[in-house]
């Protein structure tokens, strides 16, 4: 007993941390624009380089532009892209892997497009379907999901298997009850914490490879700022003016560290095997 | 599976290749010619026969935008990519198993995030970031490594080599050992649960005893699956490390061919590299088996 309160404290840490770590973020790139009366895309060429001081609270970058207001706007489209590529990706590998478990027929064609996108490098396959789909923040969504959702369809699958082993799922079965019942009824429950564990790991990745993407000059496009493209953009100022691309990288390291947080946080909260063990 | 879909998924690609070659004020029948004499004017399906035939005799066809054989194009650029990858590698298991046994060892106790956290930091961080301030701060601020490029071996030996590479390669095992110190830790906690170590603790063998002599050697087989894994998808990493430093790679190679839609060599580096990773995870295989005679079983 003592050793599982324990674990329920830390576990607790690491997802409170991640969780205050994320709202900061999120408070932060709402109160932004109210606060901050700098425009994104407007350029002052008599004020370029400026250091970070009281009126650019994070300096300017090589054409006059607030990078505080920028990195803000680059929070704001890094977040939407985790989300939006965390759900899509969720939802159709929830759907391809729950229907491969349970329809053996539909397991073969799935698992095999499954792996067959799994065979390639996730970072290069994105990178390839960025370059192929063009820039724009709906292509990245695009491709980062065919990227990532062969892995939640994996785990999916897996976790639905071991649930249709189960007796209570075989007795549903015995009992007549329809297919749509069990499905909802039983199997969806039960292959929550793995899946939900796989979606805040995806929303990470997402954010991250995001940011490489644009970084690359395959995802969002200038002068639409992304917390990746400043980096690239600060790059050739990087001794004059280091703070077009400091502000930019925390920000994403921030974002990602909170999200892996709160992953391995519910990972051992949801777990319940680890957590017997420990 | 890997082939059809690297052939029409890349040619479903809005964009046209001898327009990004031409430019766009050619002539017409310039743009004719050219697109005839590539074979682009053929139907989807004769093109991807063709290609597949060719693609059996490692002929990935010609560069549209360099006039060269795509697949001497893709070995030509193998060298630094795969001594980047190695040296990597060596990097992050040498950071990364420590890492991990040592948060096995300091598991339930507060110290023991001393040593979860920095591998969470490693996978969390973006390396873009974290190699341009690198060389900021390593290269040009205090000369210790040079800023980037790369001396191919033949032609400048094999330490200079290492030394352009040293840096990346430092940069990429960061990146890495995060997720190797993750899977130590998982493995070497799972064995650590088992009955016979349960014994092995009652039978009064101290607790260092445990973990190094029996917990490590059963969990090799996995940490060796994950220097595998890592190893594979360092050299997809690469590509994002290869641009920074300017380091002619394969990865360098994947993004010039995509920006300039040269279809043969996107195709090629795609196949290539997935080829060489679907090799390097058989490969893991096999070493797993040979130091776990009990998956070498199940095999059989």
């Amino acid at each position: 007993m003592h050793t599982l309160l324990k674990i329920r404290e830390k576990t607790n840490a690491y997802i409170l941390t991640g969780i205050a770590l994320l709202t900061i973020v999120f408070m932060f790139s709402t109160i932004g624009p109210l606060v901050s009366a700098f425009d994104p895309l407007l350029t002052a060429p008599a004020m370029r380089l400026t250091a970070p001081g009281s009126v650019h609270w994070m300096g300017t970058d090589d054409v006059g532009r607030d990078v505080f207001i920028r990195v803000i706007y680059g929070i704001k489209i890094s977040l939407i892209i985790g989300v939006v590529v965390a759900l899509i990706s969720g939802i159709t590998g929830t759907i391809a892997g729950v229907s491969a478990a349970y329809y053996p027929i539909t397991s073969k064609v799935i698992m095999r497009i499954v792996d067959g996108i799994m065979a390639f490098p996730t970072i290069i396959l994105a990178i390839v379907l960025a370059g192929i789909l063009g820039a724009g923040m709906r292509n990245i969504i695009i491709a980062l999901s065919i990227s990532y959702f062969p892995m939640i369809a994996r785990v999916v699958r897996n976790a639905t298997a071991e649930v249709l082993a189960t007796e209570y799922v075989e007795s549903a079965e015995v009992l007549g009850k329809s297919n749509t019942y069990i499905i909802f009824r039983y199997i969806l429950p039960n292959i929550a914490s793995p899946l939900i564990v796989q979606i805040t790991y995806t929303f990470a990745m997402a954010i991250l490879n995001e940011s490489i993407l644009s970084f690359l000059g395959v995802g969002i496009q200038i002068p639409t700022p992304s917390l990746g493209g400043m980096v690239s953009d600060g790059r050739n100022y990087i001794s004059t003016a280091p703070w077009i691309i400091t502000f930019p990288g925390l920000v994403i390291s921030w974002i990602v560290l909170s999200l892996d947080l709160l992953g391995d946080g519910l990972r051992e909260m949801l777990d319940p095997r680890r957590r017997r063990a420990s | 599976m890997v082939i059809i879909f690297s052939f029409f998924v890349i040619h479903i690609m809005p964009g046209d290749p001898v327009r990004t070659l031409l430019g766009d004020r050619a002539p017409a029948e310039q743009v004719a010619s050219m697109t005839k004499s590539l074979g682009l004017d053929q139907p989807l399906v004769i093109q991807f026969t063709v290609w597949l035939k060719n693609l059996l005799h490692c002929d990935f066809g010609t560069s549209i935008s360099l006039g060269e054989p795509a697949f001497s194009l893709i070995l030509q650029r193998v060298e630094p990519t795969f001594l980047l990858g190695i040296l990597g590698t060596l990097i992050s298991v040498m950071v990364g198993i420590p890492l991990g046994i040592l948060s096995v060892q300091h598991h339930g106790k507060w110290t023991e995030n001393l040593f979860t956290l920095p591998a969470l930091v490693s996978i969390s961080v973006p390396a873009f970031w974290t190699a341009i301030l690198m060389i900021q701060l390593l290269a040009v601020k205090i000369h210790l490594f040079p800023v980037a490029g790369y001396h191919v071996i033949a032609k400048y030996g094999l330490s200079k080599a290492l030394y352009d590479l040293l840096l990346p390669g430092l940069i990429l095992g960061i990146m890495y050992c995060g997720q190797i110190a993750r899977m130590t830790k998982v493995s070497t906690l799972e064995i650590m649960r088992q009955d016979y170590l349960l014994t092995a603790r009652a039978a009064g063998i101290s607790e260092g005893k445990i973990l190094y002599y029996y917990a490590l050697k059963n969990s090799l087989a996995s940490i060796i699956v994950v220097i595998g894994y890592s190893f594979a998808s360092m050299l997809a990493g690469a590509v994002v490390i290869e641009q920074i430093f300017n380091i002619p790679g394969l990865g360098n190679l994947t993004i010039t061919s995509i920006l300039n839609r040269d279809y043969p060599v996107i195709q090629g580096t795609l196949i290539f590299v997935t080829v060489i990773f679907i090799i390097i995870n058989m490969l893991t295989d096999i070493l797993c088996a040979y130091v776990n005679p009990k998956i070498k079983h199940e095999i059989e």
